[in-house]
């Protein structure tokens, strides 16, 4: 197994915007690296660079410390899962996973081994001989792992793997690729627009947008800690509420909304905002960050407000409402229903505010 | 009108119409067994009163017909596998590699697609006679290696193949040789089976340009040395018959052999869209 290091990598296609902006990070041996971001973001270029399927543009990329910017994609010795499988369908099962080795001119009896223990970790040894025709969606994209598994090579890529399987079955396959990145220990880099995948398969991930990498962290760090607005609303499901205010201080620190029918205090914790006093921002809270009872244990902010819509999920209820247009969700753990339409009293927690600059969009921070 | 009496309809214009089309082959078939003079007598006959080899004993013996059969054989297998190599490798190179000019050598060709082909018969008979080769396979394998609906057959279907795939086969280590071989080709197989089909079918059948390049005799093929026969032997009916049943049998046997990819590929079109 092995790292991978990318210095500036850009990518242009015609045209004056790059699709890859100057991305710089590495991936540490072993590691599970996912490039996360909406389509058009330039994770799957990033991905087909490392491939060596695209042409860099400028920029340097180096596996294990060599420099393989202009190594054919066959010679870096990676293997990608494509989105579609992209299967031999003229070769069955077996065939498909042995095709990369004969190519390589690996002995048979070892061809024979790989294969057989990689469907053997797989669960499809019982399909070898079948077309890819003849095997479910699910199957396929075994099939599709398996033949890059076989090739034991340095960096594994995947290229949204599941976004052509069923809801059940995506859930199921996540689990199993990440216990096969347990089992394998290889380093991974996976492609995918799915925040949950993101989310709960990375050891780290790299967000994009517009071809610019916005922030680089792991899960927790990214969801608790975002550097910017985009990666607040990105990361999380529902995602962050946001409402535009500004910052003021006449005596005291406070956040008040746009037409000012909410003013929050903001407490001591939050006092490196008097940077911010009189800026344009963005409050964000998470929907789990509002409660429908006041708490002693810490500062809490009342909101009351009316309820538009209320989604009782069993767990927990999701209600709807709105502070001056800005929708707002709140992900409740309560049995008791709350009413549509009626007045409802909801509760901020102080410090679980993010702020960011309205202009920049980036996180005011202490 | 009931379903019933709309399908007997149907199968009934059908099988009019196959009689009529069979008709002229059965007795082809009949009249080649024979006796000489026998086909000509009023009424016309089907059934030979005696079926008699003779005909086809003097074409193979007295006319040397072995020879002709050899030389449309090599010419027609040598152009169609020449040709189906040459076109699946442009079509694929057009349909999924980048490369400089692609577009408007595409467009060149395809407007070259119009020119009838006797207007350049004169230029191309010049050409292969400043090199030597009239009278000799080239002159018809060489300007058969290629042909544009050819390779506009297997660029659209070659359109049709996942980027993916090849570079899938790329990933794995193939070549672009390889992926060609083990990949592509493979996966043309019903186009291969059909332009194979088309091929083999036209130059069996052709016989203004083996005319024109064979001036000799010996280097015929079996549809030159079949016309030069109805010359000499015009009262032979029975001899004509037998040498046109030895020139379409080989073309029967290919199609029916390959009728099943052949069908697959004409189809290929409606389904894909």
């Amino acid at each position: 197994m092995a790292s991978v290091k990318l210095e500036n990598i850009t990518k242009f296609y015609e045209g004056k915007k790059p699709a890859v902006d100057k991305a710089s990070f590495e991936i540490n041996d072993k590691e599970f690296v996912v490039l996360v971001g909406p389509s058009g973001c330039g994770k799957s270029t990033t991905l087909r660079m490392i491939a060596g399927l695209e042409e860099i543009s400028s920029g340097e990329l180096y596996i294990d410390d060599r420099l393989v910017n202009d190594v054919s994609p066959k010679d870096r010795d990676i293997a990608m899962v494509f989105q579609n499988y992209a299967l031999y369908p003229h070769m069955t099962v077996y065939e498909n996973m042995a095709f990369g080795l004969k190519l390589r001119k690996v002995d048979k009896n070892e061809i024979k081994k790989r294969v057989m223990d990689a469907a053997e970790i797989l669960g499809i040894v019982e399909y070898l001989e079948r077309k890819p025709k003849a095997l479910s969606g699910g199957q396929r994209q075994r099939v599709a792992v398996g033949r890059a598994i076989v090739r034991q090579p340095k960096v594994f890529l995947f290229d949204e793997p599941l976004s052509n399987l069923d809801a059940k079955l995506r859930v199921q396959m996540r689990t199993e690729i990440s216990k096969l990145h347990k089992r394998l220990q290889a380093t991974i880099v996976y492609v995918t627009h799915d925040q949950t995948e993101a989310m709960t398969m990375g050891d780290r991930i790299v967000v994009m947008k517009d071809g610019l990498i916005q922030q680089i962290d792991n899960p927790l760090n990214l969801y608790n800690f975002p550097t910017n607005i985009f990666v607040a609303g990105f990361i999380g499901s529902p995602a962050m509420n946001f409402i535009d205010g500004k910052i003021t201080d006449s005596g005291r620190l406070q956040f008040v909304t746009m037409n000012g029918t909410v003013a929050m205090n903001l407490g001591e914790s939050l006092s490196f905002l008097k940077k911010a006093v009189g800026k344009e921002v963005t409050l964000g809270i998470r929907p789990e960050d509002i409660l429908c009872k006041h708490t002693d244990s810490e500062t809490l902010q009342l909101l009351q407000c009316t309820l538009d819509v209320v989604e009782p999920m069993g767990n927990e209820i999701f209600v709807y409402t709105s502070i001056e247009s800005h929708p707002v969700i709140a992900r409740l753990i309560t049995q008791d229903l709350p009413k549509v339409g009626m007045p409802y009293n909801l509760y901020l927690r102080l410090n679980k505010l993010h702020f960011f600059d309205k202009e920049t969009g980036n996180a005011i921070k202490s | 009108m009931s379903e019933r009496l709309k399908k007997i309809l149907v199968l009934l214009t059908a099988s009019i119409i196959a009689f009529m089309s069979l008709m002229p082959f059965v007795w082809m078939v009949f009249a080649s067994f024979m006796k000489s003079g026998e086909a000509n007598v009023y009424p016309p006959k089907l059934i030979p009163d005696e079926f008699v080899l003779t005909h086809y004993i003097t074409l193979f013996t007295r006319l040397n017909l072995t020879g002709y059969l050899i030389n449309s054989l090599v010419i027609s297998v040598g152009v169609t596998f020449i040709s189906l190599i040459i076109n699946s490798m442009s079509g694929y190179a057009f349909a999924k590699m980048a490369f400089k000019g692609k577009k408007q050598i595409f467009n060149s060709l395809l407007s070259a697609m119009v020119i009838p082909g006797q207007v350049t018969m004169l230029p191309v008979f010049l050409m292969l006679k400043n090199m030597g080769l009239i009278n000799t396979y080239w002159a018809i394998l060489i300007p058969g290696m290629a042909s544009i609906f050819g390779i506009f057959l297997i660029k659209q279907y070659a359109l049709s193949i996942p980027d993916s795939l090849i570079e899938a086969a790329r990933m794995d280590g193939g070549t672009e040789i390889q992926i060609y071989w083990k990949v592509i080709l493979p996966l043309c197989k019903p186009i291969l089976v059909t332009l194979g089909i088309f091929t083999f079918m036209g130059t069996w059948n052709d016989f203004l340009w083996p005319l024109i390049v064979m001036t000799d005799s010996s280097m015929y093929t079996l549809p030159v040395a079949l016309a030069n026969l109805m010359g000499e032997h015009t009262q032979d009916t029975e001899l004509m018959m037998a040498g046109s049943v030895i020139t379409i049998i080989p073309v029967i046997v290919v199609f029916l052999a390959l009728q099943k990819y052949y069908i697959k590929g004409i189809m290929l079109g409606s389904v894909k869209g």
